[in-house]
């Protein structure tokens, strides 16, 4: 696995796998080159890429427009080292950080799955739709917030946080208004509930429940 | 003697041939177009949210408060085209470290609304080592009048780092899970407690819960098996680079594992179950080339039927 290719000097020795073959006998970079078949995209009319199997030949090829000259062996694996550094160093960097609280974006400890859930409990605020006859729906995400499930409960819970509940409400019944799924429904309520997650889904228990706001669903005629 | 250490950095620059790094520009750059494409309206959408809502998390967190409404939507429209551009290799000096900035800053916008999702950390990372390195070479625009270049240590080490961050990703979602849980997690009750939780949540947003998790929930035994079955493949990650068949073995086991977590909690990872992060362990090249191949037979033959066509043409007239 190690032994292929050259830190200082020993360029190419041995070819990575290329069209099915693999060349452990001396050689070059450029002869594993030289044996190569078509290349993608070989005729399409594209244009790129017809990778007849001839080498470079005409010094480019590193993708950059620069002559091969230019960017030796060292310069490579300066700029491969340092790029490489730089990247690992900042993927592992969030260790040091709290794996809940320290979390970010592309840098992340990826928590997901990792907490703790006592009791699968679920103390969350969501929204609701209830009607006359006793009828209740809950909303689905993509008109509380967008179709990200996790995206409805950050707006829900900030709105309760930042004792915004009311207009949010007033917002939902809007969408819920011009929504057929929701024509038995009269009402939406913003409320917090208490659940207890396994006994909810396996045995039907549901926790109790709070109401933050409540607003009417006003329909048009003209609908 | 060699020195591990020089055989490691020999094993990190080993050359690899352009068409390899070029095609998982290809993968990548084609998967965030086809990505951002489909979520465009949801993209677009954020423009509208309430001011309230914005937490910047990362690059974001140069802006004190959310985009106007014209410069997001600006941003989404040119990274999509950008994409483009990347993924077809043109003007790639220029267009792939843009495509990457762009790509790096709309996601993290994205999650800055609401929380880290976990799904678009590779794709973002692996555009940035794409960007860095000569990944249009060959099958490009940029290289269309150029025959491929030979195998190269330019062309290896991109792709040894992609999939080096590919498992470092999996090692850092194991250690988060024996920091908060230690080796209790292993036990299966957190993993149980969390796929309920997960559903209920659903259930309670107005969202449909993965059928499977509910009869599943009875038998923790299973949760257990699960839990052993995750952090092994978590933490044993770095075996992936040993290339071969213990990458595919390991591949495989890690799209399972997304596969699961599709069939358990509804929760898709776009990137990985398209195959795409698990690219870089393999020689990627072989199924474009094998493609392209049909493609142009499909063309030639194209050609062949017209061009038979023409004579009965002219004997009509």
């Amino acid at each position: 696995m190690l032994g292929a290719g050259g830190l200082l000097g020993r360029r190419g020795k041995g070819c990575p796998m290329q069209g099915g073959r693999r060349r452990t006998s001396a050689g070059n970079a450029a002869a594993c080159t030289r044996e190569r078949g078509h290349g993608f995209g070989h005729g399409l009319g594209f244009g790129f890429g017809s990778g007849s199997g001839s080498g470079d030949g005409d010094g480019d090829g590193d993708g950059y427009g620069l002559p091969a000259a230019v960017q030796p062996g060292m310069a490579t694996r300066l700029w491969g080292g340092l790029v490489t550094l730089i990247l690992l160093a900042a993927v592992v960097w969030p260790l040091g950080r709290d794996p809940i609280h320290g979390d970010s974006f592309p840098l992340s400890t990826y928590p997901m799955f990792a907490f703790k859930r006592p009791g699968a409990r679920v103390a969350i605020d969501y929204v609701i739709a209830t009607g006359p006859g006793g009828g209740r729906r809950h909303v689905p995400p993509e008109l509380v917030a967008n179709a990200e499930v996790m995206q409805a409960l950050m707006t829900v819970r900030r709105a309760v946080q930042n004792r915004h509940a009311p207009t949010l409400c007033a917002e939902v019944a809007a969408r819920v208004a011009r929504d057929r799924r929701f024509d038995a429904m009269d009402t939406v309520a913003v409320v917090f509930g208490d659940h207890r997650a396994v006994g909810y889904l396996v045995h039907g228990v549901h926790g109790p429940e709070r109401e933050h706001a409540r607003c009417p669903i006003a329909r048009s005629r003209t609908r | 003697m060699t020195r591990p250490d020089l055989a490691l950095l020999r094993w990190w620059f080993r050359p690899a041939p352009a068409e390899r790094l070029a095609a998982l520009r290809i993968l990548v750059g084609g998967f965030a177009f086809l990505y951002l494409i489909t979520r465009l309206p949801m993209l677009l959408g954020y423009a509208d949210f309430p001011a309230r809502d914005f937490v910047p998390l990362g690059v974001t967190r140069l802006l004190g408060h959310p985009l106007g409404s014209g410069a997001h939507t600006a941003i989404t429209i040119a990274t999509v085209g950008l994409a483009v551009l990347f993924t077809l290799g043109v003007w790639y000096r220029v267009s792939a470290p843009l495509f990457a900035v762009a790509l790096l800053w709309l996601l993290t916008y994205r999650n800055s609304w609401s929380m880290p999702f976990h799904t678009e950390n590779l794709l973002a990372l692996h555009a940035i080592v794409l960007a860095m390195a000569p990944a249009a070479a060959a099958w490009s625009w940029d290289a269309r009048r150029r025959a491929a270049p030979p195998a190269a240590e330019a062309y290896g080490w991109p792709l040894r780092l992609m999939a080096a961050i590919t498992c470092l990703t999996y090692v850092l979602a194991g250690i988060a899970k024996l920091r908060v849980g230690g080796l209790g997690w292993a036990e299966g009750e957190f993993l149980r407690d969390q796929v309920a939780v997960d559903n209920l949540r659903k259930v309670l947003l107005g969202s449909d819960p993965s059928p499977l998790a509910t009869p599943l929930l009875e038998h923790a035994w299973l949760f257990e098996a699960m839990a052993i079955t995750t952090l092994a493949l978590e933490l044993g990650a770095p075996v992936a680079m040993i290339g071969g068949r213990v990458a595919l073995g390991w591949a495989a086991m890690a799209w399972g594992f997304h596969v699961g977590i599709v069939a358990l909690m509804a929760i898709v990872f776009p990137y990985p179950l398209a195959g795409v992060a698990y690219a870089p362990l393999f020689a990627a090249e072989r199924p474009l080339r094998w493609l392209g191949r049909r493609l142009a037979n499909l063309r030639l033959r194209g050609a062949g039927s017209e061009a038979s066509a023409q004579p009965e043409r002219r004997h009509e007239r």
